[in-house]
């Protein structure tokens, strides 16, 4: 071993580059090949474009024939076509650059033995109907000699009518056959023969052509299919590796493949292995959307089982309804499903375990104090939402005074619409009792489900202000008058700001709505929320007469036209519990109840709902004058 | 125990059945028989044969690949590589180029398999300017060259 050692101290000390993995190429051939052999032929396309030492290696004859050959067997790829060398053939293959201009992701023709951009077919395929443009001074059964294709230039995917060529490959025929023509004009011996054995020729090769374009393109098209199984074969196997690590973590099927499943959008981007690392990411992604999942189904377990026992409960209720001879005026104040969903004594049924024995008999025989209750704690609470700076001790109910103005919450789901079925502004217990609000419970909202939840009006505090404003006008006290203190007064009010923006300056006759409180109420909240408000009552004797001719006029139109009467003397009425005309009213109460003449909130009541929308103001002429 | 003298002069002494996966070794044991004298290794420094002999050392025990693999047989063959592997192949460019070149010389099949998986997953699904990147080469072809190579016009030469 001495030599070595003498070897050692005498080989000189060679400056040498970083041996990092630059120096690929310089790798013995077998290792270039073996790490090679792990690679797709896009891969080492990629690799030929890095540069020119990674080119040269990959383009060395030993791999031209062992390499591309093998990548090419590898794919089922058919035999290279001639002019085509196999590293050249798995290029065309397996690239997707434009042949003429290189820009990338171009579907192959075939026929043509070329990738052409749609660009460059429509510059420069040629077909019969514009041959003589591109070629003035030729004959065009030139194109019987010259590859075609029946892949019109804007599609690869369907055949046209007509062949297209390529110019290119007629202007190379062109030059191969200015070789010949001399030779036949002159008449050389054999030159006519050798010209028509080229004829036959190039007609050979282009029926060639055609038929092997058929084989390659079943291989492609094969191949597409291949690569899209085997993608998807590798997402499955993603998929059911990701599923199967959940199943071992204690999850069920159901909530695991609601998460995981061919949507899902961490596995549906990636074919990657799913190894230890990707497992930690996408497990720190997934599990809170399995745990949703699983929160999700058992609450619709538990949403089932309610529905289940609601749905007996409610044919109890409404059966009990049925028995009772109450006024529709009450029973409108009745509470609804949703609002019987929410009540304690309800809840305690529709809460127990789901194997618990159930009696609703209990329930059942509760049914007038869980009305009565409900009723009851619907007023109290509404009471308390009057701020204690409106009240007085002369007030008598809070609730009834007219300064008690309620609007629509803010937050209510936008459908179904309840801002059409109810109205924007409610005064008074009358109208508030028979609103049944809801907003959906935001619990079942996350989990993905719409549960309505009664909510009340607001206390609108500004509108409260106008309606102190209005009440103080006509002489009352705001913290005494009731809502049908004022209504009794009958007082109609014009909105000065609504004049102050009459386009007129000085003494002018302006049409102005002549409001009821109420409504200037509601007026203020629509046309004026940002600016104040400042009313004026309709004093004169002239127009107040004849604001009330209008308005009767107004009310004998809206029984005509408006279904907004009820019977209160029977639950079905004369439209089977609905709102009616009140002609039809007045039929059914007298052939029904044998009333001719009925009397309102007595025999028949109007639909407080409605009142917002009959209670539309008569337009006036009022004398202004605009500094 | 056999010794090993590395490039740098370094002498290690290593038990048979570890330096065994070395095909390169082993023939070289069975041809030369028993002896003090080392064998030299002047391809592979001591820093690699540490590595090496790592790698030895966790398969030791394990039957060792069948040795009449055609090197040209070129297949499709899998990318997995075992967790243990992976962790063992997590080193630089540098070290991992010396393994793979260390590895084919002493003809150590598994450790060769795993070093060009290796180099193959990380050139796998990159384009030319990733390898780029990834092996801090430049381009040296002219825009002309590249257009060319993109056309594969350029590959009508190679026949």
């Amino acid at each position: 071993m001495e030599n070595y050692h003498e070897y050692l101290e005498i080989r000189p000390d060679l400056p040498r580059r970083r041996r990092d993995l630059s120096l690929l190429p310089e790798m013995p051939l077998d290792v270039l090949l073996e790490i090679f052999s792990h690679l797709d032929p896009k891969d080492l396309l990629n690799m030929s474009r890095a540069n020119k030492d990674f080119r040269r290696a990959l383009l060395k004859p030993s791999m031209m024939h062992v390499l591309w050959r093998a990548k090419r067997v590898e794919k089922g790829a058919p035999e290279p076509p001639a002019g085509f060398s196999e590293a050249k053939w798995v290029a065309f293959l397996f690239n997707s650059f434009c042949y003429s201009c290189a820009t990338p992701n171009v579907r192959t023709d075939f026929f043509l033995l070329k990738r052409l951009c749609i660009a460059c077919k429509k510059s420069e395929y040629v077909s019969d109907e514009n041959f003589s443009g591109f070629y003035p001074n030729l004959d065009s059964s030139i194109l019987n000699f010259v590859p075609y294709t029946f892949y019109p230039p804007t599609t690869s995917k369907e055949e046209g009518d007509y062949g297209y060529h390529w110019s290119g490959d007629i202007d190379a025929l062109c030059r191969v056959w200015t070789q010949y023509e001399p030779h036949v004009t002159a008449g050389l011996a054999g030159a006519q023969e050798a010209w028509e054995a080229h004829l036959n020729e190039q007609t050979a090769k282009i029926e060639q052509m055609q038929e092997a374009a058929i084989l390659y393109k079943d291989w492609a098209d094969a191949y597409e299919d291949q690569k899209l199984n085997d993608k998807n074969s590798i997402k499955e196997a993603r998929i059911n590796l990701v599923r199967q690590c959940f199943y071992e973590l204690g999850y069920e099927q159901p909530d695991i493949e609601e998460v995981v499943n061919w949507d899902t959008p961490e596995l549906k981007n990636s074919t990657a292995k799913i190894t230890d690392r990707i497992w930690r990411n996408l497990r720190a992604k997934l599990e809170p959307q399995v745990v949703s999942a699983m929160e999700a189904r058992l609450y619709a377990d538990t949403l089932d089982t309610k529905f289940l026992r609601m749905a007996f409960l409610m044919e109890s209720w409404n059966a009990w309804l049925a028995t009772l001879n109450v006024p529709k005026l009450e029973l409108l104040k009745y509470p609804q499903e949703r609002d019987l969903w929410y009540l304690p004594a309800v809840c305690a049924v529709l809460d127990a375990p789901e194997d618990a024995i159930l009696d609703f008999q209990p329930v059942i025989n509760d049914f007038p104090n869980i009305a009565e209750a409900f009723i009851f704690t619907k007023r109290e609470e509404m009471r308390r939402l009057v701020p204690i700076a409106n009240l007085s001790g002369r007030t008598v109910d809070p609730l009834e005074l007219a300064t008690s103005v309620f609007s629509l919450p803010e937050t209510l789901p936008p459908y179904p619409a309840q801002t059409l079925t109810y109205p924007p502004v409610a005064i008074g217990w009358k109208i508030l009792s028979v609103c049944h609000l809801f907003a959906y419970e935001e619990e079942a909202e996350r989990m993905g489900f719409n549960i309505e939840m009664p909510v009340y009006y607001d206390f609108d505090e500004r509108l409260s202000r106008v309606a102190a404003y209005l009440v103080a006008q006509v002489g009352l006290d705001p913290h005494v008058a009731t809502a049908a203190n004022m209504d009794d007064l009958r007082e109609r009010f014009i909105c000065r700001l609504c004049a102050q923006q009459h386009p007129q300056y000085g003494r002018c006759l302006i049409s102005v709505p002549a409001l009821t409180w109420r409504a200037a109420v509601e007026h203020s909240r629509t046309h004026h929320q940002e600016v104040g408000y400042s009313f004026e009552v309709l004093r004169t004797a002239a127009l107040q007469e004849q604001v009330h001719i209008l308005e009767r006029r107004q009310s004998d139109r809206n029984n005509h036209v408006k279904q907004s009467h009820y019977c209160n003397r029977c639950l079905a009425g004369s439209n089977e519990g609905k709102p009616d005309w009140f002609t039809k009213v007045q039929v059914h109460l007298y052939t029904r109840h044998n009333i001719l003449m009925p009397v309102e909130d007595e025999d028949y009541i109007f639909n407080e709902l409605d009142h917002h929308k009959v209670e539309m103001p008569s337009q006036v002429l009022y004398g202004f004058e605009r500094a | 125990m056999v010794l090993l003298l590395t490039s740098d002069n370094e002498m290690f002494s290593v038990a048979e059945d570890v330096i065994k996966r070395s095909a390169y070794i082993k023939n070289m044991l069975e041809d030369v028989g028993e002896s003090d004298l080392p064998i030299p290794l002047p391809n592979v420094e001591s820093n690699v044969l540490v590595k090496i002999l790592e790698y030895c050392e966790h398969y030791r025990g394990e039957p060792l690949p069948a040795s009449d693999v055609d090197p040209a047989e070129i297949g499709d063959r899998s990318l997995d590589i075992a967790d243990w592997d992976q962790k063992y192949m997590a080193v630089d460019q540098e070290m991992l180029f010396e393994i793979i070149l260390a590895a084919n010389y002493l003809d150590i099949k598994s450790l060769l398999d795993v070093g060009c998986k290796t180099v193959a997953k990380m050139m796998k699904g990159k384009s030319s300017e990733e390898i780029r990147t990834l092996f801090n080469i430049a381009n040296d072809f002219t825009p002309e060259e590249e257009a060319q190579i993109r056309k594969e016009n350029a590959w009508a030469e190679c026949r």
